[in-house]
C-alpha cells in the first residue's frame, strides 16, 4: 500500500527522521512504536499526507502522495491526530456526520445512505445512545469515541491512529481495538497506529516499527521482533516476558 | 430500524423542524419591526399613510400618497426608510460577519473587528474627515475611503499574518491587534491634529445611523446579501474549520483557500458595515454567541439565523437611540452599553462553554 524510501525530516537544522524505509502491506494492522520525541507522530503525519515538507518518496498505491489532491486523500486516509480538542457546541452526531463531508455536495443535505452510515457507525463504537449530545460535553473518553466514529463515517482504505484510545478505559479501548481488528480483517482496512504500550502493540499489531532517534530500530513481526532485550534497547527499560502473553516491567 | 433509533432520528428531524421554524420567525419579526419602526419618532404619522407612501413609492404611483403632506412623505421614504434599512443591513454584516470570524478563527470571543479590518475602516474614514476641514469648496466623500482603507489593512494583516503560504488563527490574531494598535495610534493623532474641529471624527467614530441615504441602502445592500449567501453556500467548510485545521483538511477541506475566502468575505462586509455606520460594537459578538449555545453550532443553520436576529437587534437599538432620549445617542455607544452587560452574564451563566 505504502511504499517510503529514503525519507528524511527536519525542523529547521534539528533533524527529526534520518532516512527511514519501509513497505506498508494491504490489510495489516501496523504499530509505530519508540519513546517520546523519537519522531512517531512526525512519521504518521508524513505517510498520511499532513506534513509535506519532506525529502525522499513516499508512494500510495501506484502514485506519489503528491499526486493526491486533498479530496482524493479524505476518501482514501481517515486520521484520528494526537489532541482533538472541539470549543463549538455541535451536537456528537453532527460531529460524526462530518466523516462524509468528502462523498458530499456542499449543495445537498446529507442522503439516507450517509444518514444511515452515521448511525452504524456510532452504534459500533457505542457513542449512538448520547447522539443528540454536546460535544462539548461529552467526556474525553467518550469525545475519543465519536472521533473514531467519524473516522470510521468516513470509510477510509488507510486508518492513521496517533494516542486514539489515550482517554477511553480500559474496556472501551479493547472494544475500539478489537472493532478496528474486526474491519482490517473482514474488509481488508489497513491501520497505521502509533502506540505507546508495548503489550497492546505485541497483542494486536500485525507489523511493528520501532522508531529511536529519528530511525527505524526494527521492523516485523512483534511476535519475533519485541523481545527482552528489544525492548532494554529502545526504551532503556528491563522487562520480562511472560510466556506468550506478554511484558511485566522489572521494578 | 429499531425503537431508539427512531426515537434519536425524530429528535434529529425535531431539531431540522425547530431551526426552520425559528427562522420563518425571525424573518416576520424583521418585516413587522420595519414597519413599526417607521412610524416611531417626533413626526406623529399613521401607518395607513405609511403604507401609502411606500406603495405608492415601489409602485411609481404618485396618487396613493398625493393626498399627504409632503414633509411626511419625505421623512417616511428620504428619512426614516433609508435609516432603517441601513440598520438591518448593518445589523446583518455585522452578525454574519462575526459567525464567520468565531468559526474561523476557532475563537468564540471573536469578533467582526478582532483582525483590524474596522480600525483601518476608522483611521480612513478619520483621515478623510481630517483632510476636509481644509477644503472649502469640494468634500470628499468618507464611505468609498473608508472602505478602501479596510481593505489595505486587511491586505496587511494578511501579509504579516502569512507564514510559507500558511495563515494560522493565532497569527491572523496577533497580526490584527499590532495593526489595529499601530492605526488606533494614528487616529489619535488625527484627533489631536484637528484640534477643536475633533468632534467631527469623535461623532463617525462613535458608529451611528443618522442621515443614511438611499445611495448608502442601494450600494450595501447587494453586497452584504451576496457575501451572506456566498458564506451560507460554503457553511459545511466553515464547520469543519471550527475543527482546527488539521483535522478540516483531513475531511477534504481545502483549508488554504476556504480560509481565504472565508477571510476576504467577512471583511469586506465588515469593510461595508463599518464605512456605512462607523464602529457599531457588540452585535457581532453576541448575536452569533447567543445564538450558537441556544440553536445551534451548525452554521448551515446559524449564519441566516445571525443575519436575521443581528438585523432585528440593531433596528431596536436604533429605535431606542433615536426616539427614547431627548438628544439622540450614537446607536454604537448604546449597543456597547447594553451588550457589554448582557455578555457578561452569558458569559458567568455559561462559563463552562466558553472556558
Amino acid at each position: 500500500m505504502f511504499i517510503i524510501e529514503n525519507l528524511d525530516f527536519s525542523y529547521g537544522s534539528k533533524k527529526i527522521l534520518n532516512d527511514i524505509n519501509l513497505k506498508i502491506k494491504k490489510g495489516i494492522f501496523m504499530s509505530i512504536i519508540g519513546p517520546n520525541g523519537s519522531g512517531k507522530t512526525t512519521l504518521i503525519n508524513l505517510i498520511n499526507g499532513m506534513n509535506t515538507n519532506y525529502s525522499g518518496n513516499i508512494r500510495y498505491l501506484d502514485k506519489d502522495l503528491f499526486e493526491y489532491s486533498i479530496e482524493e486523500k479524505a476518501k482514501n486516509f481517515s486520521i484520528i491526530s494526537q489532541r482533538s480538542a472541539i470549543d463549538f457546541p455541535f451536537t456528537c452526531m453532527e460531529i460524526v456526520m462530518m466523516g462524509r463531508n468528502p462523498y458530499k455536495n456542499r449543495l445537498n443535505s446529507l442522503s439516507e445512505k450517509d444518514l444511515g452510515i452515521v448511525i452504524d457507525v456510532m452504534k459500533k463504537t457505542d457513542t449512538f445512545k448520547f447522539a443528540n449530545s454536546l460535544i462539548t460535553e461529552v467526556s474525553g473518553g467518550e469525545l475519543q469515541r465519536i472521533i473514531l466514529a467519524r473516522a470510521l463515517a468516513q470509510n477510509p482504505r488507510v486508518l492513521f491512529l496517533d494516542e486514539a484510545f489515550s482517554a477511553m478505559d480500559i474496556s472501551y479501548k479493547i472494544n475500539a481495538i478489537r472493532l478496528i481488528k474486526k474491519l482490517v480483517k473482514e474488509e481488508g482496512l489497513t491501520v497505521v497506529s502509533v502506540m505507546h504500550d508495548i503489550n497492546v502493540a505485541y497483542k494486536f499489531s500485525d507489523e511493528v516499527c520501532a522508531l529511536k532517534q529519528g530511525k527505524v530500530q526494527g521492523f516485523g513481526n512483534p511476535k519475533e521482533i519485541i523481545t527482552e532485550s528489544f525492548v532494554y534497547d529502545v526504551f532503556d527499560v528491563e522487562v520480562e516476558k511472560i510466556n506468550d502473553k506478554g511484558f511485566f516491567v522489572k521494578v | 430500524m429499531d425503537q431508539a433509533t427512531i426515537l434519536i432520528v425524530d429528535q434529529v428531524k425535531i431539531r431540522r423542524k425547530k431551526h426552520l421554524n425559528i427562522g420563518i420567525l425571525l424573518f416576520l419579526i424583521t418585516i413587522a419591526i420595519i414597519v413599526v419602526s417607521i412610524g416611531l419618532g417626533k413626526a406623529e404619522i399613521s401607518i395607513k399613510d405609511i403604507i401609502s407612501i411606500i406603495v405608492g413609492k415601489i409602485t411609481v404611483n404618485p396618487n396613493l400618497y398625493s393626498h399627504i403632506k409632503p414633509y411626511k412623505v419625505a421623512i417616511v421614504w428620504d428619512i426614516r426608510l433609508p435609516r432603517i434599512l441601513i440598520g438591518v443591513i448593518v445589523g446583518t454584516g455585522l452578525a454574519v460577519a462575526g459567525t464567520v470570524f468565531q468559526s474561523l478563527l476557532m475563537n468564540p470571543l471573536a469578533d467582526p473587528y478582532t483582525i483590524g479590518v474596522s480600525t483601518g475602516a476608522a483611521f480612513g474614514a478619520s483621515l478623510i474627515i481630517y483632510i476636509n476641514l481644509f477644503l472649502s469648496n469640494i468634500q470628499i466623500p468618507i464611505t468609498p475611503f473608508a472602505f478602501l482603507s479596510a481593505f489595505i489593512t486587511l491586505i496587511l494583516v494578511l501579509k504579516i499574518a502569512n507564514r510559507e503560504g500558511i495563515i494560522k488563527s493565532s497569527n491572523l490574531i496577533i497580526a490584527g491587534i499590532i495593526v489595529s494598535s499601530i492605526l488606533s495610534a494614528g487616529i489619535s493623532f488625527l484627533k489631536n491634529a484637528a484640534g477643536e474641529e475633533v468632534s467631527a471624527i469623535i461623532f463617525w467614530l462613535m458608529g451611528s445611523l443618522a442621515s443614511r441615504t438611499w445611495t448608502h441602502v442601494l450600494i450595501s445592500a447587494p453586497i452584504i446579501l451576496i457575501s451572506v449567501i456566498i458564506c451560507t453556500y460554503y457553511s459545511d467548510d466553515l464547520n469543519l474549520l471550527c475543527l482546527g485545521e488539521k483535522d478540516a483538511r483531513s475531511l477534504g477541506v481545502n483549508t488554504n483557500k476556504m480560509r481565504k475566502i472565508f477571510l476576504i468575505i467577512g471583511a469586506i462586509i465588515t469593510a461595508v458595515c463599518v464605512s456605512v455606520s462607523g464602529i457599531i460594537g457588540f452585535i457581532g459578538l453576541i448575536i452569533p454567541h447567543l445564538l450558537r449555545f441556544s440553536v445551534t453550532s451548525n452554521n448551515r443553520v446559524l449564519i441566516p439565523l445571525s443575519g436575521l436576529l443581528g438585523g432585528v437587534i440593531l433596528v431596536l437599538a436604533d429605535n431606542i437611540s433615536r426616539v427614547l432620549f431627548a438628544a439622540e445617542i450614537p446607536v454604537g455607544v448604546l449597543t456597547t452599553l447594553l451588550g457589554g452587560p448582557f455578555f457578561i452574564y452569558i458569559f458567568i451563566k455559561k462559563n463552562k462553554y466558553i472556558q
